[in-house]
């Protein structure tokens, strides 16, 4: 299988996902630095990878970077509509951002493509809608209290 | 819709997003938009949901896409001096984040074959 055109170093998919790999494994074990090396590396060697983009935009996520998190996760997306975890990761930048509707709308993309709830990143998307809905009910219930 | 009055105490805390929670608020608290349009978004979503099992297949961390779908072999990219090739590439290109990467990868290809080769010692240690 040939390297796509936008790959820098015209590593082979295989190995471009191996690479990929390790750093989810550095991701899953908490070595940040190593994972966002990874990543990072992986952008730079094909700007045109989606999975790329999308893993380094969960990255900068979970550590708060916020607005570099966009960057890729918008980046991802535009590559490849179809990946939910770029919605769930977005979603949640907007929230931090308090951009609800936004949120909402991410989240329901990211639903939306996994019908029979079997993906993990989807999954997590729910449980936030959840969230979402339990507080909406919580203020309702605080609010008929007052008046 | 499932059973959600059975899920007690703020559902975000269950499942490790309770970090979530004061930005939910806040912005419910602050929100400008249409909160009618809103409320009926997030309330057909939540009607969608068969039951609460896939709090139980949810993804912990924020997920990563293609590369969290592991195979855990690594194929052959620790083969012959492939990385070492592929290092001095990225330098003669100024591919500087590239070489990093190719630098972390390397280390743990070192561990990952010393480990393999333990691995393969104390299997056929054990043979004989």
């Amino acid at each position: 299988m040939l390297a796509s055109n936008s790959n820098k170093l015209e590593i082979s998919p295989e190995d471009f996902q191996a690479i990929g790999e390790i750093g989810a494994m550095f991701y899953e074990q908490g070595n940040l630095d190593k994972a966002q090396t990874i990543f990072e590396g992986l952008v730079e060697v094909d700007e045109k990878s989606g999975s790329a983009h999308s893993a380094l935009g969960a990255l900068l996520t979970r550590i708060g970077d916020e607005e570099a998190a966009l960057i890729h996760l918008n980046r991802a997306i535009e590559l490849d509509n179809r990946q939910i975890a770029p919605f769930v990761n977005r979603a949640e930048v907007f929230l931090r951002k308090q951009e609800l509707e936004a949120a909402v709308a991410d989240l329901k993309q990211a639903i939306e493509l996994d019908p029979k709830e079997k993906d993990p990143g989807a999954n997590r998307a729910r449980a936030m809608v959840l969230g979402i809905y339990q507080e909406i009910e919580a203020q309702r219930a605080q609010a008929a209290k007052n008046n | 819709m499932f059973g959600i009055g059975k899920l007690f105490g703020g559902i975000l805390n269950k499942v490790g997003l309770g970090f979530l929670s004061p930005f939910v608020s806040l912005a419910l608290n602050f929100f400008s938009g249409n909160y009618l349009a809103l409320i009926g978004d997030v309330t057909n979503l939540v009607g969608k949901f068969t039951n609460s099992s896939f709090l139980k297949n949810m993804s912990m961390l924020n997920p990563l896409g293609g590369f969290g779908q592991r195979a855990g072999c690594f194929g052959n990219l620790f083969s012959g001096n492939k990385l070492s090739l592929l290092r001095g590439t990225s330098q003669l290109l100024g591919l500087n984040k590239a070489e990093r990467m190719l630098r972390v990868v390397d280390d743990f290809s070192s561990s990952f074959s010393l480990v393999k080769q333990n691995r393969e010692n104390a299997y056929f240690g054990s043979l004989r």
